[in-house]
């Protein structure tokens, strides 16, 4: 879940409880407010009309019904002993209007003139009081829902702008590849801490980018450096062989050297081009059909590796082919199909599979392979002395290079994937 | 036929120019920038040998004064830089090859002859050694005015001899001349042994003058007497 949504979707949720919260708590004391206002004006009406009675005992048969109606009923002595005074909803009919309306009842009990106790009870039309209740209620929803409506929309704006700065970060940080020029990032934003977290992201880069860089140059320039004094090794050796007096005794001991040098040939050689494809030095790109390399590669590798006796299908479904540096693509299969066999038990059989946009490697084992690791450099599976355990390190910064996915999965057979982008 | 090596590195050039004068050739050298600008101003070579990184300049500006002077030397640029962009320079600027070190002391052999055959020879690249002949072109190859089939393995790797005569050629630059990147994680050469019994039984069957030796433990050599 984003930030924004996330944020958003607590601050929306909070508000609708509050506001709600505190709507309906204010409704009900608005109309707890109202009812009394009611009773209140009952009460009042009760205290005139019970002081004019007493001043006149005519009235006590009087009544009145058209607005405030009220009927006076006098009450038994038992009945006065325990009277208590009430209020309540009621409706009466209305023989003008014909129809019920709402009424508030007051009953009161009150002792005339003549010692009598008589029975009070005031009627006052409820029908304003329950317009103003809906009006009220009415008012007090639509208030709500805009009011809640401003709110979610307008802190959706303002997170929305204060997260921009993040945004903008964290797009930066999609874009940055060590070893690649990092797109423009602005640091400068009203807000400390993204400023603060905009410097350090843009600090950590400079510094992981020369780190990087350094890194780089340190091989290159090494492996090239090294270049020079294999070359007059192998070259001394070469015209040491060729000396007429040698016994083969002497031959087998430069053989070992010369095999030896050459290891370390193979891997300056395997350095070089690893931190070359890295440096992005390889920019001929060209339609290549990698069908035609697996056949050539496959051809060359089974009489290299003849001794093994392996057996090898390429079932081809389709033409496969992928814009890339020629010799990349070459390299990236030969090290594929070169792993699969060292890494196979003599007399194994080897598949490549070749999609329009796939291409599959095949070859027995005993053992899946550990895909943390498998692509590292330097890690050796196996207990292969020849291997430079650059091989599939290379591979795999060639696929990265060209955004093919390589993957790797084991069925009782190790099963190499290469997925070509579209 | 007279060679220029341009080296820094004086281990190097002693070392090339031991194997290229055992071939015949009489080899000059040059140690930096300023020796290679005025050997070039004041001789003329059938070959030059150039490296890139020279102290007092780069290779290049060698290889561009060479060309604007319109002199014939042949060019073969040898660089510790294996990049591309340089050997597409250098290849751009009028270099006729480029060898990547460390290099094998019999490729670059192979290479120079080559280009000095195709110098002088206006036309015909063929190789000859008593009654066989190779003519790298059209790959083909005749042992007493007879055609030989050779698939293109042992085509290469007799090419590889015959411009090496007489030279053990250790089995791994063997097998890097004809099988390039494809054998460096390999746990032996005994592949190349039946490559070469095959292109030696071939060879004997057609009656050649050379024969192709083992020498056990090392490599090859093809003895030939002339």
């Amino acid at each position: 879940m984003k930030l924004l949504r996330y944020t958003h979707l607590n601050l929306s949720l909070l508000l609708f409880l509050l506001l709600g919260g505190w709507g309906t708590f204010f409704y009900f004391a608005v109309i707890d407010e109202v009812m009394d206002e009611t009773d209140d004006a009952l009460a009042n009406y009760r205290d005139i009309i019970v002081g004019k009675i007493l001043a006149d005992s005519t009235l006590l048969a009087s009544e009145d019904r058209v607005i405030h109606s009220y009927s006076i009923r006098p009450l038994g002595p038992e009945e006065a002993e325990d009277y208590r005074e009430r209020f309540y909803d009621a409706e009466v009919y209305i023989e003008t209007e014909d129809e019920f309306e709402p009424v508030r009842v007051m009953k009161s009990c009150f002792m005339a003139s003549d010692l009598k106790y008589y029975e009070l009870e005031l009627r006052l039309s409820t029908l304003e009081r329950d317009d103003l209740i809906a009006a009220i209620f009415k008012h007090l929803v639509a208030l709500y829902v805009v009011l809640l409506g401003c709110l979610v929309f307008s802190t959706r704006a303002i997170l929305k702008s204060v997260f921009r700065p993040l945004d903008r970060l964290l797009e930066w940080l999609k874009h940055v590849t060590p070893g690649q020029p990092a797109p423009p990032l602005d640091p400068h934003t009203r807000i400390l801490e993204f400023r603060t977290l905009n410097r350090a992201a843009l600090d950590m880069h400079e510094r992981a980018e020369k780190a990087y860089r350094e890194q780089k140059e340190f091989i290159e320039n090494a492996s090239h450096e090294l270049q020079t004094p294999l070359a007059i090794v192998r070259g001394k050796l070469e015209l040491l062989a060729d000396h007429d007096n040698l016994t083969g005794e002497e031959l087998k001991e430069i053989d070992d050297m010369y095999r030896s040098l050459n290891r370390a040939v193979q891997l300056n050689k395997s350095l070089l081009l690893l931190s070359r494809i890295q440096n992005g030095q390889f920019s001929q790109t060209t339609e290549v059909d990698l069908n035609q390399h697996v056949r050539q590669i496959v051809e060359l590798l089974s009489e290299v590796y003849e001794e093994k006796q392996m057996t090898y299908a390429i079932q081809e479904n389709g033409t496969c082919t992928a814009r890339m540096d020629e010799s990349l693509a070459h390299t990236l299969l030969n090290n594929l199909i070169k792993n699969a066999i060292v890494h196979s038990p003599d007399g194994g059989h080897i598949d490549v599979r070749l999609d329009c946009r796939e291409v599959e490697i095949s070859n027995d084992g005993t053992a899946a392979l550990d895909p943390q690791r498998m692509f590292s450099r330097f890690h050796k599976g196996g207990t292969h002395k020849e291997s430079t355990g650059l091989g599939l390190s290379i591979a795999q910064s060639i696929a990265s290079l060209y955004h093919i996915g390589i993957g790797y999965r084991y069925d009782g057979r190790h099963h190499f994937l290469l997925k070509l982008a579209n | 036929m007279k060679i220029l090596l341009v080296e820094d590195e004086k281990e190097l050039r002693d070392t090339v120019k031991t194997y290229l004068e055992r071939e015949k050739f009489i080899v000059e050298c040059a140690e930096d920038y300023p020796a290679a600008m005025s050997k070039i101003n004041d001789y003329d070579y059938d070959c030059v040998l150039l490296d890139i990184m020279l102290p007092g300049g780069s290779g290049l500006s060698v290889l561009a004064h060479l060309k604007r002077m319109r002199k014939q030397e042949s060019v073969i640029i040898i660089s510790a830089k294996d990049s591309i962009d340089d050997k597409v320079e250098g290849l751009d600027l009028g270099a006729d090859d480029y060898l990547a070190k460390p290099f094998h002391l019999a490729e670059l052999n192979a290479r120079v002859k080559s280009l000095l055959r195709r110098k002088k020879a206006g036309g015909d690249t063929s190789m000859v050694l008593g009654n066989l002949t190779l003519t790298p072109d059209t790959r083909q190859v005749t042992i007493g005015g007879k055609e030989i089939a050779l698939n293109r393995k042992e085509f290469d790797l007799l090419y590889y001899f015959v411009s090496n005569p007489n030279r053990l050629i250790n089995r791994t630059a063997l097998a890097e001349s004809v099988w390039g990147d494809h054998i460096d994680q390999a746990d032996s050469l005994d592949f190349i042994y039946s490559q070469v019994k095959n292109l030696r039984k071939k060879m004997k069957t057609a009656g050649a003058q050379a024969e192709i030796k083992a020498v056990y433990g090392f490599g090859y050599k093809l003895l030939f007497d002339p």
